[in-house]
């Protein structure tokens, strides 16, 4: 029997009671709950109901069909699933079977590549890690990087080449490809990328057909800092923030700690150096937050104002007018915006090069460029921000000539259309009518991983290769090269890579994405070109090979005028679960809790409690779970239906959506029905439909998640005005995780504000060692070091250092006595290259 | 103390034991942790966390190891309508004094020598008393075979180092014991002790921020004895001297004391008003 020793009697005062400090809640429901629960009712330990007796099928009908069940199941129903194994017999030279092995590649996240580690178990990729030997310095990853290796082995992935629907063969696509004329009016739709190897493929495709057209296609139109940039500079930059070198910080509706931001890892982490504290008065910057929406970004800020998208760009204007920059618009504050904006100003001001200013995607160029002379302004181009020279970025706008390829469609002046890796028929605006023009194209072809609803609306359909079976290349945010080298072969044979497919159509030449790439950097490498591409393999990355930085004049300012628009907001934004669809049919994704609302498997319209007031809409909580009303949203004579969700902390008269639901995904694999004592056809996610929603034998939507938002954005924004919403029905099942998974919630998290000199913390020193040998270390962390001074925290890597150099100097007695038994596996996480072509 | 005397991490037959010698331990820096969700992708991976779809997450079925914990913050009776946010990431605290284990009529559930607290799949037979005695709420149980019925495909994007559960099976977070054997497993063949940092947890390799420190906490020169001596260090719920292996060290906002002057003034001269009024 163990004794308890006494606890100390601050820390046995339950802090539940305590009235004095801040309340922490999860949601409305759980606050008003508190307010009215009083001591002798023990709401928390047994649901409304639970102490009733059961109603419905009793004990003695369930055994009696059970009975049945079992008599007509026989003894099939073991506990273990019946499994075979095969052997491993063939071996390789670098694979050690029960070793896994790591690779470095690189994962294509919208226009840039994100350099990752892989682990693959006997040629089976199962792990992704950040790659910490990267020029970028960063180890971690954000979920898309995990969540990619189960992209790979979707169920419903596309296996097959379809002509008119009807299967055909990848040898009857290289011979329509040959056959193709050069007269021809040609267009390529192609998703953000950051390959010079696709760049070399288009020039193929330009010397071969006389007409080529190009477009640069992603769900959330052009990217607004490309092109701020170019308002203010003269040509489009890249911008890279050094948050840790801030000290104050200010987010104009900007996601720069959300996973969806392309330089998400080093935001975070630089940020993370300006936060981590080993002392309470350690420095620690200052997060300064105005949104649209309650982001990660916003949670994790030292003050935070709610404002709708399009009012920022006034607050934008106002505060550069305050510093300096540009004239001060028309616009009425209130009394917490108006200290905000003061404020903030002078603490910018303060700061100076140690303060800066960022723009988030929802926000248009002028607030971009405007922000970058604010930057500017305080002196911070070159400390905060760093501003990179792309090699090739087109100036044009991707919305003007995605807009006008769609309406040079419509009047029959395309040919030929190929579409890879996008999917327009599902996520393009519904003001360009993109589907029927897409029928006007004699020849269209659509390259992707599933056979979605572009796939389904194209003559022709290529499967694609996932970007572990494929080779390529590409570049780092910051333009550090990469090659793009596959873990496994295509799980499809059908299956092929962008650069493969564009190559046969530049050349009619059915060629190996393997000697695609090597041809081009063969080119680029020169001298000793199998050494050093040998040498990028196994690095994961070419080195020196950034970006410049560039040096820019003055920044032009743009006039951002009053709004005028009136009535509803509504702002597009990418899932931070699902992104623009790509993980729609990713199981892990779309259980994984948007950060915020902690909703799983849905997308709703996010409103404020005053708007939801206004509206008349509710949302009820009852045993853990919301009911919702749903809304009708329609934007310029376009309609989605969707569930609402009332947000505390989002700005009144807006409305927050997130694309990437709505899906239907056409699949070979066929549902299944067990028999009705057995449940296992109705818990299995992946019965009967893809996991995002697909389609029956007669084309009706199957299994849908969510609504599909994507077709009401207006062309080139990412906010609409002048929404009209109403209610259609109420009581729609929400389901949040982390809410109360059990009798009680866990207890607050500790919180403390700091007040300028004193440190009021929760601080308590340990008051007895928890183990007989803990001690106190005599090293000492001086202060925080940079993200790319600090040593890798990955054991060493094979050839590199010694193992025998890295032995620990503890002060451990003795060495432990057990042996290693025969199935010895080394956790070396080391990077091997992978040296043989597929 | 009494108990410690008696505790059976002290008696000859825990110490017996080659994984004696480490002791492990975690903290989670909330002042970092943005909340980014990279940790719960990242165990699920790893872990071979199944999913299990909206209507059996409505009914609280979820099989998550590690989740992130958002709580809306206000001050006094106002402000709910625009809170601060705080997000902590919660799994299993794998507490020395844990409630799961007294309750475990199969001793399924038990402690490991060196400190974690384990799941013994094969004894487990599902009472779930563990989960109801979990005061964190981070156990989680099978109710449907959920692997069963997996596709071939994903079955491929399974991690081969970690067993896939059964009906009738509690399961949680194991602080990646696979790692933890792997790379004691390694020093061995290499003849040599581990290195301190040496293990790294799933969520901890996949955090951005570097939020999450785990390692040996009879190692001095382990991280985790360093961030365990910071004075915004806390244990979730201590109060119920549970006394986790995991610690949390509390978030510290800095704000703007004059921001806060002039709305509290502002505030102050609204109730003038409206007393006015």
């Amino acid at each position: 029997m163990i004794e308890l020793d006494v606890i100390d009697p601050d820390e046995s005062s339950d802090p539940q009671s305590d009235t004095s400090g801040p309340t922490f809640w999860r949601h409305p429901a759980e606050l008003e709950e508190e307010a009215s629960s009083s001591d002798d009712e023990d709401r928390l330990e047994f649901g409304p109901g639970d102490s009733e007796p059961p109603s419905g099928a009793s004990r003695r009908q369930f055994l009696q069909l059970m009975g049945a069940a079992m008599a007509m199941a026989g003894l099939s129903g073991c506990r273990r699933p019946e499994e075979k194994i095969l052997p491993y017999t063939r071996g390789t030279d670098e694979v050690m079977p029960g070793v896994p092995q790591q690779y470095a590649t690189g994962m294509p996240f919208r226009d840039v590549l994100r350099p990752v580690l892989v682990e693959s178990n006997e040629g089976r990729p199962t792990k992704v890690e950040g790659n910490g030997d990267h020029p970028m310095g960063q180890t971690g990853t954000s979920g898309f990087e995990q969540a990619s290796v189960l992209n790979l082995y979707d169920p419903d992935r596309s296996r097959s080449v379809r002509q008119g629907g009807t299967e055909t063969t990848w040898s009857d696509f290289v011979d329509f490809c040959r056959q193709l004329d050069r007269q021809q009016n040609v267009a390529v739709i192609v998703e953000e990328n950051s390959s010079p190897t696709v760049q070399a493929m288009r020039q193929r495709m330009a010397d071969r057909f006389d007409n080529l057209r190009w477009v640069t296609y992603s769900a959330t139109g052009d990217n607004p800092a490309r092109l701020g940039t170019q308002q203010a500079f003269g040509r489009p930059l890249r911008p890279r923030y050094n948050l840790g070198e801030a000290e104050v910080i200010l987010s104009l509706d900007s996601d720069v700690l959300d996973g969806r931001h392309r330089d998400f890892l080093h935001n975070t982490q630089s940020f993370a150096d300006g936060r981590r504290l080993e002392d309470a008065d350690d420095d620690m910057s200052r997060l300064y937050a105005v949104e649209s929406q309650f982001s990660t970004t916003g949670g994790s800020a030292d003050h935070r104002l709610r404002m709708q998208a399009r009012r920022i760009k006034l607050f934008a204007a106002a505060l550069g007018a305050e510093l300096g920059v540009g004239a001060a618009p028309d616009a009425d504050w209130s009394e917490r915006e108006r200290v905000y904006l003061r404020e903030i100003a002078r603490d910018l001001r303060e700061a100076g090069s140690r303060g800066v200013v960022l723009a988030g995607e929802t926000q248009p160029p002028e607030v971009h460029a405007l922000s970058m002379a604010i930057n500017q302004q305080l002196g911070g181009l070159g400390t905060t921000v760093t501003l990179f020279e792309p090699d090739a970025s087109d100036p044009e706008s991707q919305d003007e000539s995605f807009a006008d390829l769609v309406s040079d469609m419509r009047e029959d002046r395309i040919d030929s259309l190929f579409m890879v890796g996008v999917n327009p028929v599902y996520d393009a605006p519904a003001e360009l009518g993109f589907e029927e023009a897409l029928a006007n194209v004699r020849h269209s072809v659509h390259c992707g991983r599933l056979r979605n609803e572009t796939a389904r609306a194209s003559r022709w359909h290529v499967p694609r290769t996932h970007y572990l079976e494929r080779w390529g290349d590409g570049r780092a945010y910051d333009g550090t090269l990469s090659v793009i080298q596959p873990l496994i072969e295509p799980l499809y044979d059908d299956a092929h890579s962008d650069i493969e497919v564009l190559n046969v159509l530049g050349t009619g030449v059915d060629a190996n994405g393997y000697d695609l790439v090597r041809e081009q950097w063969r080119a680029r490498l020169g001298q000793a070109f199998e050494e050093q591409w040998r040498q990028v393999l196994h690095d994961g990355y070419l080195e020196n090979t950034q970006f410049e930085r560039a040096s820019v004049g003055t920044a032009q300012v743009p006039d951002l005028s009053a709004p005028g628009d009136e009535g509803l907001e509504v702002v597009f934004r990418r899932d931070p679960t699902l992104l623009d669809g790509r993980f729609s049919n990713n199981a892990w994704m779309q259980e994984l809790p948007d950060p915020v609302t902690k909703i799983v498997w849905d997308n709703v319209a996010t409103v404020s409690p005053a708007t939801a007031d206004e509206l008349g809409l509710e949302v009820d909580y009852s045993e853990g779970n919301f009911y919702a009303d749903r809304i009708e949203l329609a934007v310029d004579g376009e309609s989605v239906e969707l569930p609402v969700w009332i947000q505390p902390g989002h700005p009144d008269g807006s409305i927050g959506v997130t694309l990437g639901y709505g899906r239907t995904l056409s699949t070979t694999r066929d549902g299944y029905d067990t028999p009705f004592w057995d449940v296992t056809d109705e818990k299995d996610v992946y019965n009967p439909a893809p996991i995002a929603g697909g389609l029956d034998a007669d084309g009706n939507p199957v299994d849908v998640v969510g609504s599909n938002v994507a077709p009401l954005r207006p062309v080139g924004d990412r906010v609409a005005t002048g929404a009209e919403v109403s209610k259609v029905d109420s009581d729609y099942l929400i389901r949040c995780r982390s809410l109360g998974t059990g009798a009680t919630g866990t207890g607050p998290a500790r919180r403390s504000t700091r007040k300028t000199g004193t440190a009021s913390l929760p601080a308590r020193a340990p008051t007895r060692t928890p183990f007989p040998t803990f001690r106190r270390t005599n090293r000492h962390r001086a202060g925080h070091t940079p993200a790319t001074e600090r040593p890798p925290i990955r054991p060493a890597t094979r050839g590199r250092e010694s193992m025998e150099g890295e032995r620990a100097d503890t002060a451990s007695t003795e060495r432990r006595t057990w042996r290693a038994t025969r199935n010895t596996r080394w956790s070396g996480r080391r990077i091997i290259p992978r040296t043989s072509p597929r | 103390m009494v108990w410690e005397e008696n505790h059976p991490k002290d008696q000859p037959a825990m110490k017996d034991n080659p994984y004696y010698q480490n002791q492990w331990g975690m903290s989670i820096d909330l002042n970092t942790c943005t909340g980014c969700n990279a940790c719960v992708v990242a165990c699920t991976s790893e872990n071979n966390v199944q999913v299990v779809g909206k209507e059996e997450v409505s009914n609280g079925r979820h099989m998550y190891w590690i989740r992130n914990d958002r709580y809306y913050v206000t001050e006094g009776d106002e402000g709910a309508e625009d809170p601060e946010m705080l997000m902590q990431p919660v799994m299993c605290q794998h507490c020395e004094n844990a409630p799961c284990e007294s309750v475990c009529p199969v001793a399924a559930t038990l402690h490991s020598p060196d400190g974690t607290n384990q799941m013994i799949y094969n004894r487990c037979i599902g009472t779930r008393y563990c989960a109801n005695n979990c005061p964190y709420k981070v156990r989680r149980f099978n109710f449907f075979d959920w692997t069963k019925t997996l596709p071939t495909e994903v079955q491929m994007a399974q991690n081969p180092e970690v067993t896939v559960r059964t009906r009738g099976v509690m399961e949680k977070c194991s602080w990646c014991v696979q790692r933890i054997r792997q790379s004691q497993q390694q020093a061995d063949n290499e003849d040599r002790d581990l290195r301190p940092n040496e293990v790294e947890t799933a969520c901890q390799q996949a955090c951005p921020t570097d939020a999450i420190t785990f390692g040996d906490l009879n190692n001095p020169e382990s991280d985790v004895v360093e961030e365990k001596q910071n004075p915004r260090r806390y244990e979730l719920m201590a109060y119920l001297n549970t006394k986790p292996r995991l610690s949390y060290l509390g978030r510290v906002r800095n704000t703007n004391p004059r921001i806060e002057e002039a709305l509290s003034s502002e505030q102050d001269a609204d109730a003038v008003a409206a007393a006015d009024a």
